[in-house]
């Protein structure tokens, strides 16, 4: 047995698609889909004789995301080649940023169980997608064929690199999904993982506590959702806890993470590593950007989570966790203000978008964007609760319908008959008929049993299906009751 | 030069497809076609005039500049140093930029493909046979040069040696209007001649290869001929100044025959 503890050490690459409408070095549309290659043209086909031209679009928005992650922008920076024959990518070689990124020196805060720390941001670089391939087979070396669809070629991307920072993979998910977050909210990425619009590395190595040197790492590519990440970081930890545990060496190689198997597997070692042979691409020439315009892009920048959920908290009342949740994604803080707009009261609002919405868009899979409950609809439901025309049990029902059809709450509520009687004249005369119909529960609560009276109350409801208002029925019951003696 | 000046006003100009382009105006070059050289300052750099140069070339060149002496110019020698290392730079940027260039001819998308059982196996048969010796070399010269472990001494090198070039012409600029050089170190050798040696006919571009480096214009004109071979001499001038050199030119053209040499009229050719 060992007594040596060890210490993970984990850095990521993620790669965000950028969300402008053409590509990063001609006009072919970026949209996700479409039939296979039509979304090229001569230059992203990397046809002979054809020239590259930057969108100044892909550059703003990495300037964005940039200053988002709090990092320096660069004045001067410049477009590398990356280069290695796959059939995916037409040009063989990839333009991506090699030793002067557009941004440098970042950080941001994660926070997991209640405890705040910061992840350094080593870089953000721009570069060009890569197709896809569509195998015969397994894979591209036990296929009769694979299929070339290039629509992909030369979206834009930007890659984020970390700093070995992370201890744990509870701590790498919380970080993607910062990411996620703030490019959500800055609104320059998709940040679908399950559409590959968001895409995940991970490196990882094991220490010994207290050792400042980093351990041979592993990369793992291959993770498709939060959950993914998180399982094949665990996995990858004990695996390599083990073979220092029988005293072996971890061999530096890029690993792949099965997801129907739960393990991670070898897919090429450092010697079988490319040789990328970057150098300066002299079809581009070099970035300058002005200080200005970074200035004028900072001051366009949306409020971002952190303040957005310090100010729910400050403003509004939320709990820090409660605020937490609301701003999770920038779709789900924007709906909350609509609906808090137009029905003043937040905290009921982060309850009903926490409880019922959330579980109900969890349930189905559905993103808020997808939700047919729109924030008046959910305002106008809320202030019939307020007033007392349905009960919040009917609320909810008529939420559930809400969210299956879209239709308007006034609109159910009347349809289904669920306006809830409150008019004490229409009341008494049920209670009248309940006591008359039950005279051992009236001689049980004036005998001092409490229960009888729910009982009684009970039977008011079912004889109204649910809509006699139970307040006001309990109010009118008692009063009966007690001027009976 | 006229039908040059023409041609220019209708090929020159800033390219939106092309990052490297240059946002400049173009001037009407036939206002540049004047025949004056008076007070012009012409710079003979030494190292294009030397060792490695046929003798009847350089006697040709110096018959252009008592020419232009003679209608008002002032013709002096010039050091550009960095001479020598033009060829070899420009041997690593262009074979680096080459091997990647044509990275593209894999048998995936166009052109020859050669079916195979795998695809590595595909993209270097595919490759091997498509390509020939001097591309192959190119492009195996800068795959090396471009290698991990190699770059800094090879590539990087080469692209500084070339920032030392570029400033040699900028002073060069300093005091003259452009300079002036043979085209070729010889004049035309047979067809075929020199093609097994490979590093011959890099050394026939050694006149010309610091101008790409340098990123700056030159004009090469017919001048005079050996062996019924016409020999060029070459005007080199600052970045966007190709004007002065149709001026130069314009007036050489205007003053002597030997820029209309007509090999093919007289039946001279061997």
């Amino acid at each position: 047995m060992s007594a040596v503890k060890y210490e993970t050490v984990i850095g990521l690459e993620v790669h965000a698609e950028l969300k402008t409408l053409t590509k990063i070095f001609c006009s072919c549309p970026t949209e996700f889909g479409g039939e296979e290659n039509t979304h090229i043209c001569p230059v992203c086909l990397g046809l002979p004789g054809v020239l590259p031209v930057l969108n100044k679009k892909v550059l703003e928005f990495a300037v964005r995301a940039g200053l988002a992650l709090n990092c320096e922008i660069a004045g001067f920076s410049k477009f590398d080649r990356k280069n290695y024959f796959y059939p995916d990518l037409p040009k063989a070689y990839q333009i991506s940023q090699y030793d002067l990124p557009i941004c440098k020196g970042g950080r941001l805060e994660i926070e997991t169980n209640g405890e705040k720390k910061t992840i350094g941001v080593t870089r953000v670089h721009m570069e060009e997608d890569a197709g896809k391939l569509l195998h015969g087979g397994a894979s591209i070396t036990t296929s009769q064929y694979s299929l070339a669809d290039y629509n992909r070629t030369g979206v834009p991307l930007i890659e984020i690199v970390s700093e070995p920072d992370m201890r744990s993979a509870e701590e790498a998910r919380a970080y993607i999904e910062k990411i996620k977050a703030i490019l959500e909210y800055i609104d320059v990425s998709d940040v679908k993982m399950e559409q590959g619009s968001l895409r995940c590395d991970a490196n990882i190595s094991l220490r010994p506590v207290g050792s400042t040197k980093l351990g041979t790492k592993t990369e793992i590519k291959n993770m498709n959702s939060f959950r993914s990440l998180q399982k094949a970081i665990e996995y990858e930890v004990t695996r390599q806890e083990d073979i220092l545990e029988e005293r072996g060496t971890i061999v530096q190689e890029t690993r792949s993470w099965d997801e129907e198997k739960g393990v991670t597997v070898s897919m090429r070692s450092k010697e079988a590593a490319h040789d990328y042979r970057y150098f300066p691409d002299p079809d581009l020439v070099p970035i300058v950007v002005e200080p200005a315009w970074v200035d004028e892009i900072r001051a366009a920048l949306p409020e971002l989570p952190e303040a957005r959920r310090q100010r729910l908290v400050d403003e509004l009342g939320l709990s820090l966790y409660d605020a937490g949740i609301i701003t999770g994604t920038r779709a789900i803080a924007e709906f909350f203000d609509r609906v808090v707009s137009q029905y003043n009261e937040p905290k009921i609002v982060a309850n009903w978008i926490m409880g019922e919405l959330l579980r109900l868009l969890n349930a189905n899979n559905l993103e808020i964007s997808d939700c047919k409950v729109t924030p008046d609809k959910l305002a106008a439901l809320l202030k019939y609760q307020a007033e007392g025309t349905i009960s919040g049990k009917m609320a909810k029902a008529v939420f559930d319908e809400m969210f299956a059809t879209g239709n308007e709450p006034g609109a159910i509520i009347s349809e289904k008959g669920m306006v809830q009687i409150s008019d004490e004249g229409a009341l008494l005369a049920i209670v009248g008929k309940i006591i008359a119909a039950n005279p051992q529960s009236v001689a049980d609560y004036r005998a001092g049993k409490e229960k009888a009276l729910g009982f009684m109350v009970g039977q008011i409801m079912k004889e109204t299906k649910g809509q006699a208002n139970p307040g006001a029925v309990t109010k009118l019951l008692k009063e009966k009751l007690d001027a009976l003696s | 030069m006229t039908d040059c000046a023409l041609i220019m006003n209708t090929i020159f100009g800033y390219d939106p497809k092309d990052s490297t382009s240059a946002p400049v105006d173009v001037p009407d070059f036939t206002a540049s076609l004047i025949n004056d050289v008076k007070g012009m300052r012409i710079g003979i750099p030494k190292e294009y005039i030397g060792e490695g140069i046929d003798p009847q070339v350089s006697a040709y060149l110096r018959q252009a500049a008592t020419k232009l002496e003679e209608l008002g110019a002032v013709c002096e020698e010039v050091s550009l140093p960095h001479t020598e290392y033009a060829l070899p730079a420009y041997y690593i940027i262009a074979s680096a930029e080459c091997s990647s260039n044509l990275a593209r001819y894999d048998g995936v998308r166009y052109g020859l493909r050669v079916e195979s059982d795998d695809i590595i196996s595909m993209f270097s048969k595919t490759r091997s046979q498509g390509f020939g010796d001097e591309v192959k070399r190119r492009i195996m010269l800068g795959t090396y040069a471009l290698s991990s472990g190699y770059y800094d001494a090879y590539y990087l090198k080469a692209l500084k040696v070339r920032t030392l070039i570029k400033k040699d012409f900028d002073q060069a600029f300093e005091k003259y209007d452009c300079l002036l050089t043979p085209t070729a170190p010889t004049v035309a050798f047979n067809f075929g001649e020199k093609t097994n040696d490979p590093l011959a006919m890099y050394m026939s571009d050694v006149c010309t290869i610091p101008i790409n480096l340098a990123g700056i214009p030159a004009l090469s004109i017919p001048f005079g001929m050996v062996n019924h071979r016409p020999v060029g001499l070459q005007l080199i001038g600052k970045a966007f100044n190709e004007g002065t050199l149709l001026r130069v030119g314009y007036t050489l053209e205007q003053n002597t025959r030997l820029t209309r040499p007509r090999p093919f009229e007289r039946g001279e050719l061997a």
